[in-house]
């Protein structure tokens, strides 16, 4: 790890201000549970961290007056998990934070870092390796291991998007208030994680100077959901796969329906055009099953990661039949 | 004296005398130990599965600040085999400086083609790794006419078995502290399982006497077979402090824990057995191969605990590039479990006999495990196992079970014991307690012995200049450590009845212990244990004596079944019990006893549902060495365990630390296997295995 100036803004504009002197060299830090793994590994190394956690204004949850959910981005993961609020409007959002990690990273992880950790993938996170993510030529999990890795969304880097709170986010249709030296701006969670598929070097829309200050979720009245991950270990693993679904139904026809899909791509993978074939019919079994597999109709595994576009047919099936109210699909 | 009939506290539940420590943190482990001027010290290792060094300039890391001490162990020109291969060691005043000097060294590697699998170092064009090449043929050993045995069959089964490469993954990593006293001698604070063992070896590394070297170990979090020797960390800390006149403390980080500091064998084992119409095994036959690192040999025991009249078995190691293998909880016996107890499912499934009637008709006629199979399936409710295959749903319920053969006989050990005029009995043996509750069991026992409650008795353990005892390795402690204590608290009662019967008007022959005090046998009343040892004096009784060998055993059996539940949309399995019957002969702890089971099927299930070493393809290089996807059974995991504990008292001590590892991830297979109607023949049984198997695809009946 090296040595690093660790800057304690007290106001907005003043993080802003410290994050954007140099960028390239300059972390935000929050929770610091994926940071601090970070730097202890020698993945990344920069000469100053400004830490967020003095800021104001940051660590609420509320429902603003167009009825939207405000997640201040030092909210902890526990919290959200835990609040009235979000269990009752927003149950798919409540059950991804309490799905993810364990006790104690749920306790101290924050809203903000959950949405803007690094990549999950042993060689991005190996210091010693120079993987595409890095700046190296190739994505070394192509030819290696990828057993974990996406099996969607072929932008030269195989390590999946594992943010808890970006699936069901996207899903509802979730958009990030940032903080910059130019001021605040909203833009949506597809926006957010968007420029990736331009260049790896950008993994989010975050300007220099800019960072996350809440998640926003627009009400959900009206809309079906249902999330689910599989993971192989119970006590405490990353996922294989996630899915939250969202349908609006309508004198019992799906009048709009969407799917975002998590640990399975680069970032979180919006399938709205393929679960379109719900639209205007009553939900059947037979029919989320038709979905599901236009869904994972567009998957590209490797030999090793073959198995997850199984896991993900039937997983795609089953959030799309709870959120009909089909039962458990 | 032999073991009593009658039994206070021997069989009884007693709760660990350290266990308060433990949970409060003022049990203080290698890590914790903090001295004045204590230097860390930090390792270089290869990132490389197998590289070649062509510049190192360790004058960087020399010259950074609060360096005090460097210890090169390879040079420019050395062939590194293996990621997390020692380079170098830097000790510096604190842990940062230490890391730092680590990065400025500077090393360059030339990068070498490299065997991350089996498959690739058997390959014809692999590239070669020793000098005597990559493999090693072993002997085939057989007896009877095998060919004969399996065409006689009137069923044969045959397939191929896999367990991958695992690691023992302790919590507390390898290393300790080691620090130079004034006069040369050396005092060494270890993480280790055998601190006599540790004595030894170091003195003649360092060239000292083992009177001049002191080893420690109060408690330690976990071993599992891999702190038994292979002392690096101790030798290179102890370099350090030498050339820094400063203590140093050397526990190496997780990566290398995970790549370097040992891990258990893989193998691949092509399996073929026969049966007759009665279910009676005629033949027997098996090709294996397996790595343990780049230097490492073993392989399984075939055909395990069964009797054939013919047999046949052939090994050959394989050498690949990954840190070399130590012994881990019963060495090679649950991958042997897991290649025969699958195959007897197998060829049982294909006979249309029940798998419990199977193993039966084929064990030896009054074994232990015929009835411990019996008891088992009635407990787990075998009734209720399905037709294999007959079901369809998204769940699917299978039931399994597998058995274990262990040896379990203590090694030599002496305990030494004193009686105080205040009445206090302290204890000593250079043991050391790895988790099993080695202290708890000698207080049992000279508690047992001398008439006292165990809470009445003071153990100390874990240093290697106390009266001789073994390694804890091969579940030989208790069966050491017990008789041991029973000896050394025979003779010091001896001594004090030898004291004391004077002014009683008796013989020493006449005295007897009873609870809480010392009477003339056959009466009622006498002195109370602080009466009869307030005649001592200032004169304290101190004796040490060796074990009675007649108070231990050998050779215990165990029996375990599991009930599991198959996702066959995730291939995620779920278990719902495991029912583990374990004899070990005199029970002298039940709770610790029990423990040891709980432990040890935790641990199978890590071996059958999550636990290897994952090599990148091409460069070797370990992509988990963490605990994060270096996965554990967690608490979530793991299904109400029910222990049937029987109790041989005629048996003696027995060890049971390794034995309840064995079964568990073969019965899991085979309760998978009931399930599904396919098998899935590679451990771990990962979603992706499954599911593969459940396609059609690497599964097989």
């Amino acid at each position: 790890m090296n040595s690093f100036e660790l800057a304690r803004p007290t106001t907005l504009a003043e993080a802003a201000q410290m994050l954007a002197e140099k960028p390239a060299e300059t972390a935000a830090l929050a929770g610091g549970q994926d940071l601090l793994a970070l730097l202890k590994d020698d993945v990344l190394a920069p000469s100053r961290l400004v830490n967020l956690k003095g800021l104001p204004g940051l660590g609420s949850i509320e429902v603003d007056r167009q009825g939207a959910l405000v997640l201040g981005a030092l909210v902890s993961l526990d919290a959200v998990a835990s609040s009235p609020l979000v269990q009752k409007g927003w149950a798919v959002v409540a059950a991804a934070a309490a799905a993810a990690a364990t006790p104690q990273i749920r306790n101290i992880g924050t809203v903000g870092g959950n949405l803007c950790q690094q990549p999950r993938c042993w060689y991005y996170r190996a210091a010693e390796l120079h993987c595409a993510r890095k700046g190296g030529e190739a994505c070394l999990a192509v030819v290696g291991d990828h057993s974990l890795h996406s099996i969607f969304g072929e932008v030269g880097c195989l390590a999946p998007n594992m943010s808890a709170l970006a699936n069901p986010g996207t899903c509802l249709g979730g958009s990030l208030r940032l903080h910059g030296p130019q001021g605040a701006r909203t833009v949506s969670l597809v926006d957010f994680y968007a420029p990736l598929k331009q260049s790896l070097a950008t993994a989010t829309a975050l300007r220099p100077g800019e960072f996350v200050t809440h998640l926003v979720l627009p009400a959900a009245t009206g809309w079906a959901t249902a999330h689910e991950e599989v993971r192989a270990r119970q006590s405490s693993d990353w996922p294989l796969a996630m899915a939250t679904a969202a349908l609006r139904l309508t004198g019992g026809n799906v009048t709009a329906a969407r799917l975002t899909l998590g640990a399975l791509a680069p970032l979180p993978w919006v399938a709205d055009a393929e679960v379109a074939v719900l639209q205007g019919k009553r939900p059947t079994l037979a029919l989320c099953e038709q979905a599901a597999a236009v869904v994972v109709g567009k998957a590209a595994p490797l030999p090793l990661n073959e198995y997850k576009v199984t896991i993900t047919r039937h997983l795609v099936r089953r959030v799309l039949a709870r959120a009909a109210g089909l039962g458990e699909g | 004296m032999p073991w009593p009939t009658e039994r206070r506290h021997l069989g009884q539940a007693t709760p660990r005398l350290d266990g308060a420590a433990k949970v409060s943190g003022s049990a203080k482990y290698a890590y914790d130990v903090n001295l004045p001027g204590l230097l860390y010290a930090v390792v270089l290792y290869s990132p490389h599965g197998r590289a070649r060094i062509t510049k190192l300039n360790t004058d960087p890391a020399r010259r950074s600040p609060g360096v005090r001490a460097l210890a090169a162990r390879r040079q420019v020109g050395s062939e590194l085999r293996y990621h997390g291969e020692y380079i170098a060691a830097v000790a510096a005043d604190t842990e940062a400086q230490a890391r730092d000097a680590i990065r400025a060294i500077q090393i360059e590697y030339e990068v070498l083609p490299s065997c991350a699998t089996e498959e690739a170092a058997l390959a014809a064009d692999a590239p070669k790794l020793l000098n005597e090449g990559n493999v090693s043929r072993g002997e085939p050993r057989s007896r009877g006419d095998v060919d004969s045995g399996l065409r006689a069959g009137a069923a044969t089964y045959e397939n191929t078995f896999r367990c991958a490469v695992m690691t023992h993954a302790c919590l507390e990593t390898h290393g300790g502290v080691v620090q130079y006293e004034d006069g040369g001698k050396v005092t060494v604070w270890s993480s280790t399982q055998a601190v006599a063992g540790v004595r030894n070896d170091l003195a003649r590394s360092l060239q000292k006497s083992p009177a001049d070297v002191e080893v420690i170990c109060e408690y330690m979090g976990g071993g599992f077979g891999g702190k038994l020797g292979g002392t690096m960390e101790e030798s290179t800390a102890a370099e350090l402090a030498r050339q820094a006149g400063r203590p140093v403390k050397l526990l190496l980080d997780r990566e290398q824990d995970q790549t370097f500091a040992g891990c258990c064998r893989s193998i691949v084992a092509t399996v073929k057995l026969a049966a007759d119409a009665n279910g009676r095994l005629t033949g027997a036959d098996c090709s294996s191969y397996g790595t343990g690192g780049i230097g490492g040999r073993g392989g399984i025991s075939f055909p395990y605990i069964y009797n054939v009249g013919a047999s046949r078995h052939q090994h050959t190691d394989v050498f690949t590039n990954q840190g070399n293998m130590r012994a881990l909880r019963a060495p090679g016996s649950p991958k042997s479990s897991w290649v025969m107890e699958s195959a007897m499912d197998g060829l049982a499934e294909k006979l249309g006999i029940d798998p419990v009637l199977f193993r039966q008709r084929n064990l030896p006629q009054g074994s232990y495990w015929v009835r411990q199979l019996s008891e088992g399936a009635q407990r787990i409710g075998w009734d209720q196992r399905p037709k294999t295959g007959s079901q369809t749903g998204r769940y699917r319920t299978g039931y399994g079970c597998a058995l274990a053969q262990w040896g379990g006989g203590g090694h030599d050990s002496n305990a030494r014991v004193a009686i105080h005029h205040d009445g206090k009995v302290e204890i000593w043996c250079a043991t050391q307690d790895i988790g099993t509750g080695s202290r708890t069991v000698m207080a049992v026992v000279a508690a047992e012995t001398l008439g006292l409650n165990p809470t009445d008795i003071t153990v100390y353990v874990g240093r290697g200049s106390y009266p001789p005892s073994g390694g804890s390795g091969g579940s030989t402690t208790i069966g050491g450590i017990a008789p041991a204590a029973r000896a050394a608290s025979e003779a010091a009662l001896a001594k004090l009845f030898e004291r004391i019967a004077p002014g009683l008007g008796a013989a020493p022959g006449d005295l007897e212990a009873y609870p809480g005090g010392i009477r003339r046998k056959g009466q009622t009343g006498g002195l109370s244990w602080q009466e009869a040892c307030g005649r001592l004096g200032p004169e304290t009784i101190d004796v040490t004596a060796a074990k009675d060998r007649s108070l231990g055993g050998s050779g215990v059996n165990g029996a375990q079944f599991a009930k599991a539940t198959v996702d066959t949309e995730t291939g995620v399995i779920k278990l719902d019990r495991i029912v583990a019957i374990q004899d070990c002969g005199l029970v002298v702890n039940r709770l610790t006893c029990e423990s040891q089971i709980f432990g040890a099927v935790t641990m199978g299930i890590g071996l059958a549902l999550f636990e290897q070493r994952i090599l990148d393809p091409t460069s070797a290089r370990m992509l988990n060495p963490n605990l994060e996807f270096y996965k554990l059974a967690g608490a979530s995991d793991i299904p109400p365990i029910e222990v049937l504990l029987e109790d041989h008292p005629e048996r003696g001590v027995i060890g049971v630390g390794e034995p309840p590892y064995i079964p568990t991830a073969a019965a899991i297979g085979n309760a998978v296997a009931n399930a599904l109607g396919v098998r899935v023949t590679d451990i771990p049984l990962t979603p992706a295995k499954v599911l593969a198997a459940l396609a059609g695809k690497g599964g097989s009946a």
